[in-house]
């Protein structure tokens, strides 16, 4: 009788614990479209007496790496790609104790040969890049290109002449950046240039310069340019000096040059700071003929207040093509012009669009509210769930109270069009749900622009 | 010529080709391209620093020298160079008592802690208190007793280490480890850096105050129109952004047909729309001078960086 009733025992005890176990599941799925992979969803099926779920990860044969401990049922997370990874959930009751344990199945995850979101980026680059390269093909081909004289530009050699009219030297200062940046390399490139027309004029040439490999190439530059002017005898690697790699020393030393050498041109090309000013009000105290030439849009308010010309975006990048006379360069940056003037078409044709789909029919920025989810709140939740692009289990936790409100849902769109909007409303009231279209709030501040501001300044 | 003009115009093709490449496509090896180009640059970069350095010391030294104008500056820089090199490289300081047991006689010690570390020069019950929480009871490494020094030498940190063991407790020498020393408490390097470095870059940096001031006098004198719109709106913007701006037109809220003249609204959209729309003209022309000047760099069009013509 005692064996029966223990054999009983075990039986139900066995019999419950499976039961528990049996419904605690894990799912891992690698996410999609993720450009650099290694991103998988986690789903956790939930069972009864677990307060929360702890997640771990396969990092070797029988070492697991704790995930994440959550009370949530989903969750993003990171694997290292072409690696066969497991994951494993936890079911802990509210002391802690593990009640359940399941085990997903191995999952591996890939990176793209293509960055798809980048499409639209590669087709703008292989355009751009197609009409320059047409251009210059166009140039080799001998074809006459004309650009439109740049103010800046032609006063080069006004600068340097007068310099060497004055006795005075010619200060160049390539930016405060190295030589991963393009800037610095325009700068470079405009040197060779104006080192042409110093070895021309027998002008004194000096170029401080901030980093040690910019130095290196300046020299290089400066040394090239007085060797095809036929003035090797001129040049010094003197010309061209390290003084230090931080930006305000690096200014401070300018300065100092420029007060005790009192250079009658000064050129400042490249990519500049916060210093920018400090270098050409000091340029502009000494009465030195100030050219200005940067990629930094910030820094060009100060150039224009403080330098006699300022090559303003393109026609820095542009100047050495102005300055040489390569025909193949000159092609290039009628290609670049080209290429603006598409842009510009693209521009205006976008302002006409948007104009049409926002201010006149006020389509964007709908969205649903949901009052109620019916008898059969799964099938609607399903469609919040595509249409809001969110996880299922998190539409769920997200919907499950609605309140006297209801609650909003947003539909994935970068444009919510009313047209699409209704598509979905009727989805939903077909599985019972009540639903309410509504607009969002910058939809109605442009709808009552007058009235909004009314209200904000009179405080409400 | 094939090995100073060809062999780098190759490289820098076939390298931005690649980088250009490895943007679009996230797979192995092209994904990883970009951090691995960068370690590359700043191993180069940092070879480079020498020829910087040298360079320096070379054109400081010749001022000095030849006596040229100004020397005694390049002077100051050269034992700058050289007194940073040593606090990096040779002496660190950084040492401390480190505190392993209180002994027999805590009261005073604590006292005398207090004392050493004190920063206002008086020493209260509130600081003998705050001591007596952090070193009643030390960890098994001891706890480091931070002296209210700039800088703690070696011989500094064992006189210290003297007239505490005499209270009768036990207290050990540490010091922090080179690498740590730069950035660590009462170094040398750091004293040079926070004494020297950081005000006098600070000054430099304050200095652009006054050019702002001194540039927009220039800039906002009415010479012609495209001055007097500059003017106008540089007011108008600098009246919108403070409180005053908005006190002095506050009435017009009160006059529907006038309430978008409140200079906070003005100023708002003049720096939303007119000056956001000229600064992105500038940037996708900068946009588009970037792309070329790449491509004729990656074509070799471009050569004169490189010393070619």
């Amino acid at each position: 009788m005692m064996l029966k009733r223990t054999v009983c025992l075990l039986l139900l005890l066995l019999g419950t614990i499976s039961f528990a176990y049996a419904d605690l599941e894990i799912h891992a799925e690698a996410k999609a479209k993720e450009p650099d992979g290694s991103i998988v969803n986690i789903t956790i099926t939930p069972i009864k007496g677990a307060s929360k779920y702890k997640v771990e990860k396969s990092i070797a044969e029988g070492e697991w790496l704790t995930v994440l401990t959550t009370s949530g049922l989903s969750l993003d997370t990171n694997i290292g790609n072409d690696v066969q990874t497991r994951f494993r959930v936890q079911a802990l009751d509210e002391n802690d104790l593990v009640i359940a344990e399941a085990f997903s199945e191995s999952i591996q995850t890939e990176a793209m040969w293509f960055n798809t979101r980048r499409l639209n980026r590669f087709i703008a680059l292989m355009l751009i890049s197609g009409v320059i390269l047409y251009y210059i093909s166009r140039a080799r081909k001998n074809k006459k290109i004309y650009l439109r004289p740049v103010a800046g530009l032609q006063a080069f050699e006004e600068a340097v002449g007068r310099a060497t009219e004055m006795g005075r030297s010619v200060l160049f200062v390539p930016g405060i950046m190295d030589l991963d940046q393009v800037e610095t390399i325009s700068g470079l490139i405009i040197l060779g240039h104006v080192a042409k027309m110093t070895a021309r004029y027998e002008a004194d040439l000096n170029v401080p310069v901030s980093r040690s490999l910019v130095m290196e190439s300046g020299r290089e530059t400066v040394q090239a340019s007085y060797i095809s002017e036929g003035r090797p005898d001129l040049y010094s690697s003197d010309m061209v000096n390290y003084y230090t790699d931080d930006q305000f020393a690096f200014s401070a030393a300018v300065d100092g040059i420029m007060l005790r050498e009192k250079p009658a041109a000064v050129f400042l090309q490249g990519k500049f700071y916060a210093e920018s000013l400090i270098m050409a009000e000091t340029g502009n105290s000494i009465g030195a003929i100030q050219i200005a030439g940067t990629g930094s849009p910030s820094q060009i308010p100060f150039f224009v207040t403080a330098c006699d010309y300022t090559l303003i975006g393109e026609e820095f990048f542009a100047a050495s093509a102005y300055l040489g006379d390569d025909p193949k360069l000159l092609g290039s940056i009628k290609g670049q012009d080209i290429a603006k003037a598409l842009l510009m078409l693209l521009l205006v044709f976008g302002l006409i669009t948007e104009t049409i789909h926002t201010g006149i029919y006020n389509s964007d920025g709908f969205f649903l509210n949901l009052k109620s989810s019916g008898n059969d709140p799964s099938a609607v939740y399903e469609i919040i769930s595509e249409a809001s692009d969110k996880n299922i289990n998190d539409v769920v936790a997200e919907y499950s109270n609605l309140g006297k409100e209801g609650k909003a849902v947003y539909i994935a769109k970068n444009k919510v069009t009313k047209g699409n909007a209704l598509k979905i409303l009727k989805k939903l009231e077909k599985e019972g749900a009540e639903v309410v279209l509504d607009e969002n709030l910058d939809l109605k501040i442009k709808k009552n622009k007058w009235n909004l501001y009314k209200n904000l300044f009179a405080g409400s | 010529m094939f090995w100073k003009r060809t062999v780098p115009a190759i490289i820098v093709a076939a390298v931005g080709v690649i980088m250009l490449l490895s943007w679009f496509i996230p797979h192995a090896p092209f994904g990883e391209l970009e951090i691995h180009a960068t370690q590359w640059y700043d191993i180069i970069a940092s070879f480079a620093m020498l020829l910087g350095a040298l360079n320096l010391l070379k054109l400081q030294g010749t001022k000095v020298v030849k006596r040229q104008k100004g020397w005694p500056f390049s002077l100051a820089a050269i034992l700058a160079f050289f007194m940073t090199l040593l606090f990096g490289f040779m002496i660190k300081g950084g040492y401390y008592p480190n505190l392993v047991d209180l002994g027999h006689n805590e009261e005073a010690v604590f006292v005398k802690i207090a004392e050493l570390t004190d920063t206002d020069g008086k020493v209260t019950e509130v600081d003998i208190d705050e001591v007596r929480i952090l070193y009643t009871s030390p960890s098994a490494e001891g706890e480091p007793i931070l002296l209210h020094k700039a800088v703690v030498s070696k011989k500094a940190a064992n006189k210290v280490i003297d007239e505490l063991n005499a209270l009768g407790a036990k207290v050990e020498l540490g010091e922090l480890k080179w690498g740590a020393h730069v950035q660590g408490n009462q170094t040398y390097y750091r004293w040079v850096f926070y004494t020297f470095f950081t005000p006098l870059s600070a000054t430099m940096f304050a200095l652009l105050a006054f050019f702002v001031a001194s540039a927009s006098y220039r800039a906002f004198k009415i010479r012609n129109a495209e001055a007097t719109v500059l003017l106008v709106s540089g007011i108008l913007i600098m009246l919108g952004r403070v409180p005053l701006g908005a006190f002095l037109t506050a009435w017009t809220q009160d006059i529907p047909w006038l309430s978008w003249f409140h200079l906070p609204t003005i100023q708002e959209w003049l720096y939303q729309y007119p000056n956001a729309a000229g600064a992105r003209a500038i940037m996708i022309g900068i946009g588009l001078g970037i792309v070329g000047t790449s491509l004729r760099v990656i074509l070799g069009i471009e050569k004169s960086f490189m010393g070619g013509d």
